[in-house]
């Protein structure tokens, strides 16, 4: 099924950005993140490829800044596109090569037109010392 | 700034009062794009009005 432009759009500009940059639908599934996110989630994209946010989130765990676990409903990614709103968090990750790394994530719920939500992106950097 | 000058992704919460007079919290992130085929090419800020 065709994407929203919108998606379509964020996708190509995260291809061509040193930014790591991480989208999923609306529909909760991972679209893409870009060639800046590999070293950070440790396997390439073409790897891992389109799948669904839940089994995504079996693979890669997320953690509070003290380094307690975040359950999958309180990620921010699903709480960006269930409140519409924008979010930023310190956060830690533990992906797929299975190396924990501290990072700061914001997350922006993409909204098309007339407001519907379409997806959103996580913008994250791994911080010095990390 | 930041993201312009050092070339580095930042993100800030701060009050601003616009042409309204009306004093908002947002939230601010600034990353460099620095483009895969063409180097530093700017930056881009996005925010949002945040929690009070």
């Amino acid at each position: 099924m065709q994407k929203p432009l919108e998606l379509i759009l964020m996708r190509q500009l995260a291809a061509h950005l040193a930014m790591p940059i991480f989208i999923a639908d609306a529909e909760g599934m991972v679209l893409f993140y870009n060639r800046a996110a590999e070293p950070i989630l440790g396997r390439p994209f073409a790897e891992v490829g389109e799948r669904p946010l839940r089994e995504w989130m079996r693979e890669v765990n997320l953690y509070d800044e003290e380094g307690a676990f975040i359950p999958p409903e309180e990620r921010p990614l699903p709480l960006a596109l269930r409140d519409r709103r924008a979010l930023h968090r310190r956060l830690q990750v533990q992906s797929f090569d299975g190396r924990r790394r501290r990072l700061e994530a914001t997350v922006l719920p993409l909204q098309g037109q007339g407001g519907r939500i379409l997806g959103g992106a996580v913008i994250f950097w791994e911080l010095d010392g990390a | 700034m930041i993201a312009l000058r050092e070339r580095r992704p930042a993100h800030r919460t701060f009050w601003i009062t616009g042409h309204d007079a009306v004093a908002r919290r947002v939230g601010v992130t600034a990353f460099p794009l620095e483009a895969v085929d063409a180097g530093h090419v700017g930056a881009v800020a996005v925010f949002w009005q945040a929690g009070t």
